[in-house]
């Protein structure tokens, strides 16, 4: 309920991030290396509608939605 | 075919066909979910009360290109059918203490620009038993360095409106509302032939009614003769004794995510590692760690093992009982998913390929999981799921 300074482990985070982003760009694989990429199991989500309900089960049962490019609250009677 | 928000729609397609099929998505997921919490009024009268449901929760997914192909929809159907759905309300003017249906519709609709990315369009609609809501978002993907760099931003709008229904039962006429916005960036990047590294970041701002009006707090110091030990959900529990839950009117909550995907090709296994963290005004803060490992058995069959640990730092207002001198302004719950806790899942999940990926005719499978979900503070879900899915 307060508006705290960005704490330490805060910090740690926007570090993370930044790194991540820091290396866009930094390597090209061409479309011809991409093999194992396309593979099911490197894939961001295995399957849409798994994915949708994990997502509910987390955000019924946790104070602590979002992340994951989805809204973190609202849409459903569940607490969140 | 998995992860389909990965795929890049297949625009080169010819543009004389009509609308067709490109994939099909189908799952059915049983939740049994035992536990108690103290906003429960299912129980003794000072709490815990029960937390104990069932769900039902069937889903369908379908993938539509367009006769202009640039134009994609993603239309998705959920339903939960649910017993014992809010056994904290135990409400004697609706039935959906005791049993529920929720219904919702999903459309993204996308074009994909030849120069300028994917812009999509996404809407729909949520009801359940007291409880509408509406949402509307614009999203955009845009793509670099062939390819190898994703980014996607989006914002998202939901409107939700539900019945009041207080902790006693009874529910004046009186709709209340909640705004919710949503705005999230997120960055794909290809690091190796093997590797691939996935960032995103949301934050989210909720204003309206926030608590969930049937959700209530015990008052040690009230009177509780007369307040049955009912652990059933006797519509006619009215025990004076518990105060309704109160949280602030607006919320602000900011979630980052980072996730490390590596496949090992001499032994065809793929690792994912995943942590976010989320932070929001209500003083809560969350770390949610996560692996998944997969192991290909053969060309058509996959077995993924995943455990994920979520450790939350509750509400700064979270607490199991209150008094009657405790000034109405003040904010207070006792729902056990805003209090302080850990979280243990495990899971095992085996995908069987009936035409294995890269086939011509489109890959299609099924899968069957499960998995534990265990909450240090008296609640645990297990979850079976059965799934099917196919590109046409």
């Amino acid at each position: 309920m307060n508006s705290r300074p960005m704490a330490r482990s805060d910090a740690k985070v926007v570090v993370a991030l930044v790194f991540a982003l820091g290396t866009l760009g930094c390597v090209v694989v061409p479309q011809n290396r991409r093999e194992y990429l396309a593979d099911p199991t490197m894939q961001l989500q295995d399957d849409p509608l798994e994915a949708r309900s994990n997502r509910k089960l987390w955000t019924a049962r946790e104070g602590a939605a979002g992340g994951d490019a989805k809204p973190a609250g609202g849409g459903c009677g569940c607490s969140n | 075919m998995a992860g389909s928000e990965r795929r890049r729609p297949r625009a080169t397609a010819s543009a004389t066909k009509g609308p067709t099929i490109e994939d099909l998505f189908l799952r059915f997921t049983l939740f049994n979910q035992r536990g108690r919490g103290f906003q429960s009024k299912a129980g003794p009268p000072a709490g815990p009360g029960s937390e104990n449901m069932l769900v039902f929760q069937p889903m369908g997914q379908l993938g539509i290109r367009q006769r202009n192909p640039k134009w994609t929809h993603q239309v998705t159907f959920a339903l939960d059918v649910i017993s014992a759905a809010s056994p904290d309300g135990l409400d004697a003017v609706s039935s959906a203490s005791r049993y529920n249906e929720a219904g919702e519709l999903d459309v993204t609709t996308t074009y994909a620009s030849e120069t300028r990315g994917e812009w999509s369009m996404r809407y729909g609609l949520h009801f359940e038993e007291p409880f509408r809501s509406g949402f509307a978002g614009l999203g955009w993907v845009g793509r670099y360095f062939e390819d190898n760099t994703t980014v996607a931003v989006n914002t998202t709008y939901i409107l939700d409106l539900f019945d009041y229904i207080h902790p006693l039962g009874f529910s004046p006429v009186q709709v209340e509302k909640r705004l919710t916005i949503s705005d999230n960036v997120g960055v794909t990047q290809v690091l190796s032939p093997t590797t691939l590294l996935s960032a995103s970041y949301g934050v989210t701002f909720q204003a309206g009614t926030l608590q969930t009006t049937w959700n209530s707090v015990a008052i040690s110091d009230a009177p509780t003769t007369g307040c049955p030990n009912d652990f059933g959900q006797a519509p006619e529990y009215d025990c004076p004794n518990r105060a309704p839950e109160r949280l602030p009117r607006t919320r602000t909550r900011h979630a980052a995510a980072l996730m490390l995907n590596q496949h090992i090709p001499r032994t065809r296994s793929t690792i994912k590692l995943a942590y976010r963290f989320y932070d929001d005004d209500f003083d809560l803060r969350a770390h949610t760690p996560g692996v998944m490992l997969y192991q290909w058995l053969g060309r058509r069959t996959y077995l993924r093992a995943m455990y994920r640990y979520h450790w939350q730092r509750g509400v700064s207002f979270y607490g199991v009982a209150t008094r009657t001198d405790a000034s109405d302004e003040m904010p207070l719950t006792a729902d056990s998913d805003l209090a302080p806790f850990s979280a243990h899942q495990v899971g095992l999940k085996a995908v069987v390929y009936l035409v294995p990926p890269g086939s011509v005719r489109g890959a299609q499978y099924l899968d069957g999981g499960y998995s534990r979900y265990q909450r240090s503070n008296d609640l645990h879900v297990d979850v079976v799921s059965l799934g099917y899915g196919r590109d046409f």
